[in-house]
């Protein structure tokens, strides 16, 4: 019907006000020095990222026969001890033989990975658990808080170990597994709405599933109806890590997301939604996930440097990655030998530069995040 | 007879209050105390009162935005039907066997049901949502800053589905335009708008499925005086046009003077006195009536008040006083005042006053 | 302008730097307040009262800066540019010779400190000496001195021949030795009283000692005025003290400003929207359209007899009873590019040619009226 100029136009002039917003934060963000120097070591580590195979080629002879995992560093010297940087080796070889830069250059990669795992299931639980918590109140906020709490009183890094140690090497899915948390949630939905005393044939429908649901989960547990395995994942060590990460992690995002939407909850917009007939669901969406989510989000990108150290924390205590794996903590691991007196300048190489990159990264990460909360902060706007 | 189109009949809205080791319920916050008024179609009803008198709450516990403690609220129900039920109600209370009052109470209990919508519930009461609107006091917060203007006033059809989807965008066209708003505001944030545009926005927002009945909360309250007349001047359009009753709350007596019909003076959850607009502006008989109007500043250099003619502050409605809640204020206060609490009565004309001093 | 005035505002200037522009917030502003007279600024949203009075106090905080004009203040002997002074000299103008009331009185209390605290904060910073010289005095005219007694005389005279004295002041915030200032917070706890008892509080004791958030509404607005009026300043500025107020509680604190004045014979700058209130309380009156004075004269003249235009479409837009509802058409320019000539032009249904293109100067049409607009050029 439109010709593409036309459509062009008519895309622009809907997304005028959001263009307006854009050009306002880029400004902001060329304002700010500091904010400028975060973007500039990120994006310098996103390129890094994407150019890996190009930097550090895992198959040096570019031999299709001979693919290989490209995150298993290659195997350069027969001896034990670290080398010093060379032509070959421009940051040198660590213990037993493997190449800090190799390493490097493709833990970026592991690195975003790990981040932004971390932090985007992270948020989807606490943000899922903070707004049924906040929203519906009663009940249902205390059962789910209290439940926070109880995670947020372990100390993060011991539980994260523990989980680490205690996860299986492979991820047997049962049935039940789905089926449980499915009655949990569906349950705790019509309690909440069995509550607010409304009686209808949506609250029928909804506790005739929650019972059938129950009857299944009991007689699954019981064998009375067979627990199949849905499902079977191969955990490496690392996804463990992700695993036990976004488990400790999600607690921290419900309590903000929660506090938020309590705030939200009581503003008139909100109340006029109800006036004009809008459905939970529905204000939820529209009207107090959009007003709520920037606080979050700036604390999520604050946090992915903090879960990178911590993964590489994880890593040089032993429990991360497997060995060999491309982790700059993974590369530190094994050098406590070498970190004693005056073998810490001798050997300099092998935790200077991977502890460099950790330490830029979770730097960068910091910056952006401050960065986007100046330029959120309705109240420092327009300075 | 004119037509009712609104009844609300000793309405009450308590809150309770929380408190000690248990929380249990200390106090209660008798917001509205038995409330009793009959609004006419096409007519606009001024609320007027201070803060803490109960106006807002009970303009939001009409239209069901609160549930009401007790007390019932029948909206586009025959005169017929509604003398019907409080004939039931007078037998069953004089009744004295059970029997019939059983078959009686569940007659009277149907009738509820069906008519009474304080005991709607679910998809009834979103029918109503359709009938009654309400357009808040501070047109900033009550436009949700992250949504676009078509979307804001768009967002009732999409949820009622009373028109297909792509004819909403010309509606929501056509009602701004009749706001006095344009084709070139549909792609805009509520924040690059002025006060009083941003209060166009929520008038369209709440007449775009053309109900019957209106609440303004204190529409005009939160913006500056030019923009007050044409704000006025936009309501009487929109009532002829659409055929609108309203309910205005405000605490501003010269704008009610200039837009009501009729006007209902409300202290501490109860109403002191309901008149025609000119008649109680012209003779206010309830004390708390005459101090509000002597209160009010005149634009008129030439007539200063020397003293303030009401002394003291608002009590709580927490623990309101005994008797007449106004009589620590009154002037006219005497020994019945403070042991009887004043019965609104008629005393012709339409005007009635809740006052022992003045039904004598 | 007349050299007796308290207060001289000439041509002020000031602009705001934004990222959507520069803002022209006041494009010459012209205002006299004489000493001891209430002149109430009245105008919409926008149209620069509430900065300007800012700007008296010299609390304009960038984005905004001032960029042309002066304010002279004429204390008793001293002429002060108040736009040239520094930060400790506008320190000890504010609170001293000028004070401010604002709109919200709970978001400008401390909600940590009691009514009490907060008063004799004030009391203490303006008038320090008076308050050790009365403690000394009380401690001095006792029958029976104890020992106690004669060692706060001794350390009260050393204070009192030097109230800035460091050792006293450290010594008195010793916590043991704290008990040193009980004297004094006797004295300022009989003034504080005092001004609470003459504000019409019930209850004055209670009051000092509650928390703002205690207080009502009308009661804090008392408290704020208290503070402000403690140290007896020339000038008062009161920005829409009484617009969150409930009407009755309102014409309870105009009368109280009423008042007042007597006692304390204070100039009194009113900013308000309310014409009512206008009408009420001032004797003269500013009339302010983005960013200019465009008429400033008698109350009564203002009412019965505006000049400029946009005076007459504000008086008009009053709604009454019985007739239609009259208003300015159109709306407010944008001050970030305005309009050349006379900010008004678009609306007034006056304009000529020349109003599009020149600014119209504020003179003095007839005596004590001062009109800005090309209908009353010489």
């Amino acid at each position: 019907m439109f010709s593409l100029k036309e459509k062009v136009q008519k895309w622009k002039k809907a997304h005028e006000p959001s263009i307006k917003e854009l050009k306002f934060i880029l400004y902001r963000i060329r304002k700010s020095p500091l904010s400028l120097l975060g973007t500039f070591i990120i994006v310098f580590y996103i390129i890094i990222a994407v150019c890996a195979p190009i930097l550090a080629p895992p198959n040096p002879d570019w031999d299709i026969l001979k693919i290989r995992n490209p995150f298993i560093i290659p195997d350069s010297s027969n001896e034990i001890d670290p080398k010093p940087p060379s032509p070959t080796h421009p940051f040198g070889i660590t213990v037993e033989g493997y190449d800090i830069y190799y390493g490097c250059v493709w833990g970026t990669i592991t690195a975003f990975r790990v981040g932004v795992m971390v932090i985007a299931f992270a948020l989807i639980i606490g943000i899922l658990v903070g707004i049924t918590s906040g929203y519906y109140g009663g009940l249902v906020d205390e059962i789910l808080m209290r439940f926070t709490d109880i995670i947020i009183c372990f100390p993060g890094l011991i539980l994260a170990m523990a989980l680490v140690v205690a996860l299986p090497p492979t991820l047997t899915v049962q049935a039940l597994a789905i089926v449980l948390p499915v009655t949990v949630v569906v349950a705790l939905i019509t309690l909440a709405k069995i509550l607010r005393g409304i009686r209808e044939i949506t609250q029928i429908i909804l506790l005739t599933i929650t019972i059938a649901l129950i009857i299944v989960s009991t007689s699954m547990w019981f064998n009375i109806i067979p627990n199949i395995n849905v499902l079977s994942i191969p955990l490496t060590r690392l996804d463990k890590v992700l695993i036990a990460l976004v488990l400790v992690g999600w607690p921290g995002y419900a309590r903000v997301i929660r506090g938020e939407v309590l705030r939200a909850r009581s503003e008139d917009y909100v109340e006029a939604a109800k006036a004009i007939g809008a459905s939970d669901l529905r204000i939820i969406t529209r009207h107090i996930i959009p007003n709520t989510i920037y606080p979050i989000l700036i604390l999520a990108s604050l946090d992915i440097g903090s879960v990178v150290l911590t993964a590489a924390a994880l890593s040089f205590l032993g429990i991360g990655a497997e060995p060999n794996y491309a982790d700059w903590g993974q590369l530190v691991q094994k050098c406590e030998p070498y970190m004693l007196g005056a073998d810490i300048v001798r050997y300099w190489y092998i935790w200077l530069i991977p502890g460099a990159f950790i330490f830029t990264f979770g730097l960068g990460w910091n910056l952006l995040g401050d960065a986007v909360r100046d330029i959120l902060d309705p109240t420092l706007r327009r300075r | 007879m004119r037509e009712k189109i609104l009844y609300i009949k000793r309405l009450k809205k308590y809150y309770p209050v929380l408190g000690g080791v248990f929380r249990r319920k200390i106090a209660e916050v008798k917001a509205v105390d038995d409330v009793t008024i009959d609004i006419y179609k096409g007519e606009c009803f001024g609320v007027v009162g201070e803060s803490g008198c109960g106006k807002t709450t009970l303009a939001k516990t009409t239209i069901r935005l609160l549930d009401p403690t007790e007390g019932h609220i029948y909206f586009g129900v025959s005169e017929e039907i509604v003398n019907k039920i409080s004939k039931l109600e007078q037998a069953i209370a004089s009744e004295k066997g059970v029997e019939t009052s059983r078959s009686l109470m569940s007659e009277l209990w149907e009738l509820y049901r069906k008519y009474d919508i304080a005991t709607f519930k679910g998809s009834k009461l979103l029918k109503l949502r359709r009938e009654m609107q309400i357009v808040y006091q501070d047109p900033t917060t009550s436009l949700n800053p992250r949504m676009l203007v078509k979307d804001i006033v768009g967002e009732p059809l999409l949820i009622h589905k009373v028109v297909e989807k792509r004819e909403i965008p010309g509606r929501v066209l056509e009602m701004l335009k009749k706001v006095g708003l344009g084709e070139q505001h549909l792609y805009r944030y509520p924040h690059e708008f002025s006060g009083g545009q941003r209060q166009r926005i929520a008038i369209a927002r709440a007449l775009i499925l053309q109900p019957k009945f209106v609440v303004l909360d204190e529409p005009t309250s939160a913006v500056d005086v030019s923009v007050r007349a044409q704000l006025l001047e936009l309501f009487q359009e929109l009532q002829k046009d659409m055929n609108l009753t309203y309910m205005f709350i405000t605490h501003d007596l010269n704008v009610v003077e200039c837009i009501s019909n009729r006007v209902a003076v409300m202290y501490l959850g109860k109403i002191v006195e309901l008149a025609e607009t000119e008649n109680i502006f012209k003779e206010p008989l309830h004390p708390y009536t005459q101090a509000l109007t002597e209160s009010a500043p005149v634009p008129d250099p030439t007539r200063k008040k020397l003293r303030a003619p009401l002394k003291g502050e608002v009590p709580s409605p927490i623990n309101p006083p005994r008797g007449c809640r106004f009589h620590p204020r009154c002037r006219l206060a005497s020994e019945i005042c403070r042991v009887q609490e004043p019965l609104l009565t008629d005393i012709g004309n339409g005007h009635f006053v809740a006052c022992h001093m003045i039904t004598k | 302008m007349k050299a007796e005035n308290l207060v001289n505002v000439e041509d002020l200037i000031l602009r705001f730097y934004t990222y959507e522009g520069i803002v022209e917030a006041l494009d010459g502003v012209n205002l006299h307040i004489k000493p001891n007279e209430v002149l109430g600024v009245v105008g919409e949203t926008g149209c620069g009262k509430s900065v300007t009075s800012l700007s008296i106090m010299g609390i304009v905080m960038p984005p905004g800066r001032i960029e042309g004009g002066r304010i002279v203040l004429n204390l008793d002997r001293k002429k002060v540019d108040i736009l040239k002074l520094n930060e400790d000299g506008l320190r000890k103008i504010r609170g001293k010779d000028i004070s401010m009331v604002f709109q919200e009185p709970r978001a400008y209390l401390n909600p940590v400190f009691t009514v009490f605290d907060q008063i004799s904060e004030v009391l203490i910073e303006h008038r320090k000496h008076e308050f050790i010289n009365r403690a000394l005095q009380t401690l001095k005219s006792q029958q029976k001195q104890s020992f106690v007694t004669r060692l706060y005389i001794k350390i009260y005279k050393i204070w009192d021949k030097n109230p800035n004295s460091k050792i006293v002041g450290f010594l008195s915030k010793i916590p043991i030795l704290r008990r040193l200032q009980n004297p004094r917070k006797r004295e300022l706890r009989k003034e504080v009283v005092s001004i609470l008892r003459r504000l019409r509080s019930a209850d004055a004791e209670r009051v000092a000692d509650s928390y703002p958030h205690e207080l009502s509404g009308g009661m804090a607005q008392r408290v704020v005025i208290a503070m402000a009026l403690a140290c007896n300043p020339r000038l008062l500025i009161c920005d829409e003290p009484t617009t969150n107020l409930d009407v009755t509680v309102q014409a309870q604190i105009l009368e109280l400003i009423r008042d007042l004045r007597a006692k304390f014979q204070s100039a009194i700058l009113y900013i308000t929207h309310d014409l009512g209130v206008i009408a009420e309380l001032c004797e003269r009156v500013a009339v302010m359209y983005a960013g200019n004075v465009v008429e400033l004269a008698p109350v009564i003249d203002i009412f019965k007899k505006p000049l400029h235009p946009y005076t007459q479409g504000l008086l008009e837009s009053i709604p009454r009873p019985g007739q239609p509802f009259k208003s300015i058409p159109g709306t407010v320019p944008s001050l970030i590019n305005p309009p050349k000539g006379c900010r008004f032009n678009e609306r007034c249904s006056y304009a000529m040619d020349i109003c599009y293109k020149v600014k119209p100067k504020f003179i003095e049409v007839e005596k004590d009226h001062f009109v800005a607009c090309h209908l009353y050029r010489g």
